[in-house]
């Protein structure tokens, strides 16, 4: 029976998974487009219209010209930033713009003829060669245009870089720093026999539970105490580093156990009759078999400190990370789409690029995780 | 050359006996096989040597130190599990160098080493692939294989053979055969459940039930003179035939009285009070023989024949229940015929309340050589 209904349902469920996944990668696939455009089409159209062709109208007045040798005058319409561009119908009065296909002749109404090509050549034949300007109207498609100036932009002055920076020198350590930390801890727990084993297991589990918002305060007012005391910096790296370290802990070590849990004991028993130290069975045996789960964590982590603001807000005052610059940046350029887009993007691009290299392992590890 | 002796051990988990008042002398190059139901503490046995689980109370010796509280990478003990437990991502020739490595030995020492047992096994081609690569036979061979690298002075072999196929537990079970022969002086202490493993390694078996010894001796010694019914089943097989039956005449031969009525005179001594006692004549399938008429002690018909090629193995429905037979040559024609069954009585076995009352005089006799 459950396996009759759980066909049926299967292609419905698909629907709704790639509903599901296309709402929510249609923002970022907006903000993606967005950043490649430039600022004045930004402001005149969404971005779904940059990915198909436009339609735009124009107008330009062929100069009299004092130096012109003879009856005939020939140029371009477009400018050369438009060269991409194909006129579809011209006109020469306001009130027909688009009288003429492209490539027609047409008869000017002061005498002379005026042709207009595709590519926005034309020529212009007047019996009088100092006449005033004669105006030509066009319509004409464009090509989608899009650009890397908002990268360069974000990249070269809006201190992107140096955020990036901070942000890097923020996750790294504090990516390490747990996990080195939960390593030695999650072996114990897992494969050394000593009093209180399984109370501590269970500690560390409810630890997972402490709201971030809640603990964030008492542990900053206890950083600085005890900063002052020791005479020490308060608003520095280190205390950004510990406070993720602290907060990632329980979940590092709950999942490392977990892992590490999943190593046939056999295998570690032989290694000790082998004569292997603990220390040597974890690096030399735990480790490598747990390779997925730590994986998992680091980039679980990585992502977390990357993203994270309100830590960096409370621990780092002065220097800026990247998603605290991003918020400033919205205040002082929040009409400017492009530029926040294209500085989103560049805040995005690490976790992406860290997520992809270690896909594989992160859902192999976090089903570990949940199953044990 | 490592004499074990077990003095009174004992291992509780919680509450629960896995090894109960375990007392036994292991005398240096002997392979003791220990069998035994299922979870009747065997594996827990072999840790305790180990070193893997903590003694809860007696005394383990190795030679002449005492064993309970020394690490288990001292004992100079390697174990062989039944999941072979190589290491999964080193190559077989770091799974077979760890422990030299770990002793810092050289390293062209451990080459040399490494190379020499691989030639022994069998084992050289695949000297560079990971366990995950090899078969199941190949696995079985490195885990004895890093075993012997360590040149231990007791092996503990944990069901090393009962993940193999039929076939390759044949020539596996000779290859250890060999082995033994090649270091006579190496103490082995061997758990399975296979019979034919026990029987033609074993120097002598240890039949275990719930965390006890039921029986120590040669394969032989527990095959002829089983001391309890529990013992005579366990060996053997098909297991032995239990027929009820009442004590008719006791003396230097003991008659019994089966429910057919048929008499049975078995050269057993029996007391004058044992006589009316109800008792069980033990007859192993093996040694029941088609016979005519009055000699027979079981007769019935044939529900069933198994033709095994060499032999047929016959179930028969008789009065005191089904009994199985073993008789030579493919016999099939015989189902759904009756049939009459004799035994030499010099085979024949007699037990009360489950013990052998050939035994049960000299029962402490046989205790004393633990
Ligand atoms: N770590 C443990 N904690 C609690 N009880 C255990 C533990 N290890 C074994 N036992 C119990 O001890 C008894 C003996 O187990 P053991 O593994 O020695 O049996 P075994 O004879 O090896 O069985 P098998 O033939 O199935 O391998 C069993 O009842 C088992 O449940
Ligand atoms: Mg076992």
């Amino acid at each position: 029976m459950a396996g009759i209904t759980g066909r049926r349902s299967r292609p419905i469920l698909h629907l709704l998974l790639a509903a599901m996944v296309l709402l929510w990668t249609l923002p970022t696939l907006g903000l993606f487009v967005t950043s490649f455009r430039a600022g004045d089409a930004v402001r005149v159209s969404g971005w779904w219209t940059a990915l198909a062709p436009a339609t735009q109208s124009g107008m330009v007045r062929i100069a009299g010209d004092d130096t012109a040798s003879g009856a005939v005058r020939s140029g371009s319409v477009l400018r050369p930033d438009q060269s991409g561009a194909r006129i579809t119908a011209f006109g020469v009065s306001s009130r027909d713009p688009d009288a003429f296909a492209a490539g027609q002749t047409a008869e000017l109404p002061l005498g002379g003829q005026l042709t207009l090509h595709a590519d926005g050549r034309y020529r212009l034949v007047t019996p009088d060669p100092a006449a005033s300007g004669q105006r030509v109207f066009f319509a004409a498609t464009m090509p989608p245009a899009f650009t890397f100036q908002n990268y360069f932009h974000v990249l070269s002055s809006e201190g992107l870089v140096g955020s990036l920076v901070n942000s890097a020198l923020v996750a790294v350590p504090s990516t390490l720093l747990p996990l080195t930390l939960a390593t030695f801890a999650a072996y114990a727990l897992a494969w050394m026999r000593f009093p209180g084993r399984a109370l501590l297991a269970v500690a560390t589990v409810a630890l997972m539970a402490v709201p971030l918002q809640m603990a964030l305060i008492p542990v900053l007012r206890f950083y600085n105490f005890a900063g002052q005391a020791l005479g020490l910096d308060t608003k520095s790296f280190l205390g950004i580093w510990l406070a993720h370290t602290g907060f990632g802990l329980p979940l590092a070590i709950h999942l490392l156990r977990a892992g590490m849990s999943a190593v046939p004991r056999e295998i570690i028993e032989a290694a000790r009759l082998d004569g292997a130290s603990e220390l040597r069975i974890l690096i030399g045996i735990v480790l490598p078999l747990s390779l997925p789960v730590l994986a998992a964590f680091a980039v679980f982590q990585f992502l977390w400190t990357w993203n994270d603001i309100m830590v960096a807000l409370v621990f780092l005052a002065p220097q800026e990370v990247l998603t605290a610059r991003l918020v400033n940046l919205m205040g002082s350029r929040g009409g400017e789409w492009e530029v926040l887009a294209a500085s989103t993007f560049v805040s995005l691009a690490v976790p992406l690029v860290v997520f992809f290299l270690f896909q594989r392992h992160v859902v192999r590890g976090a089903v570990a995780g949940i199953s044990t | 050359m490592t004499e074990i002796l077990f003095h009174h051990v004992s291992k509780l988990f919680g509450t629960s006996r896995a090894v109960t008042d375990f007392c036994l002398r292991i005398t240096p190059g002997e392979l003791i096989v220990v069998v035994g139901p299922s979870g009747c503490g065997k594996s827990t046995l072999l840790r305790l040597v180990a070193g893997l689980e903590e003694i809860t109370s007696g005394t383990l010796m190795m030679g002449s130190v005492r064993m309970n509280d020394v690490p288990a990478a001292q004992r100079g003990v390697a174990m062989v599990f039944q999941n072979y437990a190589l290491y999964p991502h080193m190559t077989v020739r770091d799974n077979l160098a760890f422990a030299l490595t770990i002793a810092r030995r050289p390293k062209p020492e451990i080459r040399a080493a490494v190379e020499r047992i691989a030639q022994t096994l069998d084992l050289t081609a695949c000297l560079d692939r990971l366990p995950g690569a090899l078969s199941g036979g190949q696995r079985q061979r490195v885990a004895i294989g890093r075993a012997m690298l360590r040149n231990p002075r007791v092996y503990l072999f944990d069901e090393p053979l009962s993940n193999l196929d039929p076939a390759l537990r044949v020539t596996t079970r000779t290859e250890i055969a060999r082995l033994k022969e090649r270091m006579p002086d190496a103490t082995m202490i061997y758990v399975t459940h296979d019979q034919v493993e026990a029987m033609t390694l074993a120097d002598r078996i240890v039949v275990m039930e719930q965390g006890a010894i039921r029986q120590v001796g040669t394969p032989l010694d527990l095959y002829a003179r089983p001391r309890t019914e529990f013992v005579a089943r366990f060996i053997g097989s098909p297991a032995m035939n239990l027929l009820p039956g009442t004590v008719v005449r006791t003396g230097p031969a003991t008659t019994v009285a089966l429910a057919q009525g048929a008499g049975v005179t078995v050269p057993i001594p029996t007391q004058p009070q044992d006589l009316g006692r109800a008792v069980r004549l033990g007859v192993r399938p093996e040694d029941l023989t088609p016979a005519g008429g009055c000699a027979s002690i079981v007769s019935g018909r044939v529900l069933r024949t198994e033709p095994l090629g060499d032999v047929t193995l016959l179930q028969v429905a008789g009065p005191e229940g089904t009994v199985m037979a073993r008789v030579p040559g493919t016999r099939t024609d015989l189902r759904h015929t009756d049939i009459a069954l004799a035994a030499d009585a010099s085979r024949l076995h007699l037990f009360q309340d489950g013990l052998s009352l050939l035994c049960r005089d000299k029962g402490a006799g046989l205790s004393a050589d633990h």
